[in-house]
């Protein structure tokens, strides 16, 4: 069991506390917000919560716009999981990713579950920054659900774990591929998995940068090196070389 | 007290520096001057190169336009850096001034030794002012400074025009026959030569290399183009567009949501645009209808082709250069050929009427600064390529259905005239060429059969797939998900209630479920990884981590019908280069196949091996079963689409497999009973290392 790599004991956070409500670095949880476009899911993921003793409040749709939401939620729960697809039926006009993220920038402790397909990680990467706790549907269940809170409590009141630490890293284009849907590019990046190249939407890239992402291209970023999978890398603050004058 | 106030000076070098290598080619410095008389009204310029193919030439540069006075040219021309144009002035004849900062005026005046201007102004065309600068001067001074200049008034001569003459005496160096090509290539189309503006302007070189494209230029093959995409950009940044076909005729006309791309269709955050595109057909049977020949217009594309770029009436350099595609047309041609035009078979521009200062060129005339102004008018003018591309793309399925339709009609007429023409035949021959044509006939179909049969099967299962994979999607996501949740929190709350009555009597059927479920996932697991684009994608393969990937997402699944998977593989990781998919498609079909036929017999226990084996360069598969083997068919015909024993069988797997395989360039064999008793395909494939 493993929350982006890591994986779940009670030696990892031996501040987990857990009668009747989660008590994290002095942050107590008790009540927790679920969100899923889909109401036998919502329920399923409600009994998984209070499991962990809990409260579970599953959200009916339509969700409001997500600054609202976010502003209600944190106000009304003291945590919040959700799946990554919300459209379906109208529910959400944000996707799952959208929402933790905001929450977890108004230090609200969110957990996001998704199939981990490739599709969804290309969709949530940009997010990935904001979402310490990203966890497989397969490994849901009230151990994983508590432990991912404890990661976000955690990050927001001290440094985050090393697996989640940004490190100044040289990536080297791969391969580009402009006709799939996202555009994408393929990267090599130093100081990783040297056999790996790790595959990102091409929206990650500022518009008028993407002509640079051509095969053979180097440029910096800020990357989580201490990920053990490839869907726990997070990248950001794109640094690219600028273009010298010959005299 | 001594007088300490001073300013700041200036080597002489600066002037090299500047005007030598921000502008470096002798066009571009030229252009810059011609550039000046289009800013002074002129309607010709005229360059004209004298003795220029060695040392020592001279190059003048002469328009009809408003001249200039003492004033006019030392607080103006002689200026250097600074435009001193208001873009939102226009000229006399209301153009907009190209707003040159002088630095490429500098370039062009230091090709040769000396540099004279003589100048009338259109207030008092009567006046002559002349400025002459000896560069020698500079060349021997300390500071620029230094160098006093004198505009001289005289009473002019001869004429009466008003206009402005700039010569350039004692070039430094020769002007080379390619530099000529380019100078006249780029003073053609300074100012739009495919609009029709008789008040435009004109540049003219004196050279036969400017009167031979001038003479193509002139040619305007416009009307002979398959396709003329007219895409526009208003002030609010709306888009809109037509294509028209040769005959002027409407064919497709798209407005602002269906051009631009991106949810919410963002508007254009870029100045006002039309965009003109004219597309060929290069080839004889389109031609044959057309008053021009197809090789007039491959030479004229040749010269002119690809889309060029105008800011306010002129052309801006690299756009539309020789090997400058900067709208990606050749890429995407590349990638997807069909009904996508390059820069050798369209011609194009892309006009900008633009004064607020929102695209703006480089010092040193390398095109414009990329600023999201720049790049939202390539979006425009990329969307309306796009567009253009799905239109064309649609016409031609329509033309490939209609051909569908036309096809068997015309093959019963060439039937007819065939049998017609054997029956004038003299008769003791007739009967052996009938006989050979029916049999002709019955082999014909019978290949038309089968593969009307396989795109039958393939289309049948491109929809089984689509269908499987959305149901695979929404039941991953949601009633599995449920089942798989609520079983646990069964699982959980009942042990704790039970405590060690849990085992006796909820444990079994809870696990059960949960057993299922996993069983359920692996089915949509299944669909999900064949469809993802990253295993269509060539790369470095490692043959045995795809075997052991495929055979872990099945598990579950061969838990269920009680099937063991005996993977034996060679020592290391042999690779070859391939997609992920292809090798995933093989070791997949392979295991549906044999779990299939399990269906068929009664083991103890099912039983499916895997060995590999490194030999030659080449890693073999090989693949058994104890299932009940091939029986009634040839393990040669098992490969064939569409052959199958099995009741509501595809009969494809194998093809599948088979294809793939070939793909690889590799063989692959069937055997009815190998080492388990069962089928045994063995499959050979290259390997570039272990």
């Amino acid at each position: 069991m493993a929350i982006l790599g890591v994986p779940v004991s009670p030696s990892n956070y031996p501040f987990l506390e857990n009668e009747m409500a989660l008590n994290i670095l002095g942050q107590s949880i008790s009540r927790v917000q679920v969100i899923d476009d889909d109401p036998t899911a919502r329920q399923a993921m409600a009994f998984t919560i209070r499991d962990a003793d809990l409260e579970a409040l599953p959200a009916e749709g339509p969700l409001p716009k997500l600054s609202t939401f976010v502003t209600t939620t944190k106000k009304r729960v003291d945590a919040v999981v959700s799946d990554h697809r919300l459209k379906k039926g109208h529910y959400a006009t944000f996707n799952g990713a959208e929402a933790v993220a905001e929450l977890y920038n108004a230090q609200c402790p969110a957990v996001l579950c998704t199939r981990w397909s490739t599709a969804d990680i290309d969709a949530i990467r940009q997010y990935i920054p904001f979402i310490p706790s990203l966890i497989s549907i397969d490994e849901v269940n009230p151990d994983t659900i508590a432990t991912g809170f404890a990661r976000c409590i955690s990050e927001f009141k001290s440094a985050p774990v090393p697996s989640r630490k940004a490190w100044r890293t040289l990536l080297r284009v791969e391969s580009v591929e402009t006709s799939s849907k996202p555009a994408l590019f393929y990267v090599a990046i130093s100081g990783w998995d040297s056999k790996e190249i790790v595959r990102l939407p091409l929206d990650l890239i500022q518009y008028r940068r993407r002509r640079l992402i051509k095969p053979g291209f180097r440029f910096f970023a800020s990357v989580n090196k201490g990920a053990e999978q490839p869907e726990a890398l997070f990248f950001t603050n794109f640094e690219f070389p600028v273009k010298s004058k010959s005299k | 007290m001594t007088d300490t106030s001073t300013s700041l000076r200036f080597s002489p070098d600066i002037l090299r520096r500047l005007g030598e290598e921000l502008n470096p080619s002798l066009d571009q410095s030229i252009l810059e001057l011609v550039k000046n008389s289009f800013d002074a009204s002129a309607k010709e310029c005229t360059v004209v190169l004298r003795n220029t193919e060695k040392v020592g030439g001279t190059i003048e540069i002469s328009d009809d336009g408003d001249g200039m006075d003492a004033e006019g040219i030392i607080n103006g021309w002689l200026i250097l850096g600074r435009s001193g144009r208001n873009p939102e002035q226009r000229t006399r004849l209301n153009r907009v001034p190209a707003g040159s900062k002088g630095l490429g005026r500098l370039a062009a005046l230091r090709l040769g030794n000396v540099a004279t201007l003589r100048s009338w102004p259109r207030s008092n065309p009567q006046r002559e002012y002349l400025l002459n600068i000896n560069w020698s001067r500079y060349d021997a001074a300390l500071v620029v400074e230094e160098v006093a200049l004198a505009v001289e008034e005289t009473t002019r001569k001869n004429g009466a025009s008003p206009g402005t003459v700039v010569t350039i005496d004692a070039l430094r160096a020769a002007v080379s026959r390619a530099e000529v090509s380019r100078l006249a290539r780029a003073l053609i189309l300074l100012a739009d030569p495919f609009g029709d503006d008789p008040e435009g302007f004109k540049p003219i070189l004196r050279a036969a290399e400017f009167s031979d494209l001038e003479k193509l230029v002139k040619a305007r093959y416009f009307e002979d183009a398959e396709f003329h995409l007219a895409a526009s950009l208003d002030k609010d940044g709306a888009a809109r567009a037509v294509i028209t076909d040769w005959k002027g005729k409407t064919l497709f006309t798209a407005k602002h949501g269906d051009l631009s791309s991106g949810s919410g269709h963002p508007i254009y955050a870029s100045p006002e645009a039309q965009f003109d595109l004219w597309a060929f057909i290069l080839n004889k049977e389109t031609f044959s209808t057309r008053t021009s020949t197809l090789e007039q217009v491959r030479e004229w594309l040749g010269h002119f082709g690809g889309v060029h770029l105008y800011q306010n009436g002129l052309r801006v350099s690299p756009y539309g250069n020789p090997g400058n595609d900067w709208l990606d047309m050749n890429l995407k041609r590349a990638r997807s050929p069909e009904e996508r035009p390059s820069t050798n078979t369209s011609i194009g521009r892309v006009s900008t009427l633009e004064t607020g200062g929102k695209l703006i060129q480089k010092t040193d005339r390398s095109g414009f600064i990329e600023n999201d102004a720049f790049l939202e008018l390539k979006r425009f003018a990329n969307d309306a390529l796009e567009w253009m591309a799905r239109c064309r793309m649609k016409e031609a399925q329509k033309r490939r259905a209609s051909e569908r339709v036309e096809a068997p009609k015309r093959t019963v007429k060439a039937k007819l005239e065939i049998r017609e023409a054997i029956e004038r035949v003299p008769a003791p021959k007739r009967r052996a060429i009938k006989q050979a044509f029916d049999k002709y006939e019955v082999v014909r179909e019978k290949e038309i059969k089968t593969l009307r049969k396989e795109v039958q099967l393939y289309r049948t299962l491109s929809t089984a797939g689509i269908t499987a994979a959305t149901f695979a999607h929404e039941s991953a996501g949601n009633p599995i998900k449920a089942i798989d949740q609520a079983a646990k929190s069964i699982e959980r709350r009942a042990k704790k209630e039970l405590g060690d009555r849990y085992a006796d009597t909820l444990a079994e059927p809870v696990e059960l479920i949960i057993r299922s479920t996993d069983a359920m996932k692996v089915l949509g697991n299944v669909t999900f990884s064949l469809l993802d684009h990253e295993k269509r994608r060539a790369s470095q393969v490692e043959i045995h981590q795809i075997i052991e990937s495929v055979v872990k997402t099945y598990e579950p699944f061969l838990k269920e019908r009680d099937v063991e998977v005996a993977t034996e593989l060679a020592n290391g990781k042999p690779y070859l280069r391939g997609s992920k998919a292809a090798i995933e498609s093989i070791v997949t079909n392979f295991l549906n196949n044999s779990l299939v036929w399990f269906e068929k017999v009664h083991v103890k226990k099912y039983k499916i091996g895997i060995r590999t084996e490194v030999s030659n360069g080449n890693l073999r598969i090989r693949f058994d079963d104890n299932g009940p083997g091939l029986e009634g068919i040839d393990p040669a015909d098992v490969w064939l689409a569409g052959e199958t024993t099995r009741p509501n069988g595809t009969g494809l797997g194998l093809t599948i497999v088979h294809d793939a395989v070939k793909d690889l360039g590799g063989t692959v064999q069937a055997q009815a009973h190998g080492d388990f008793g069962g089928a045994c395909f063995t499959v050979e494939l290259p390997i570039l290392g272990k």
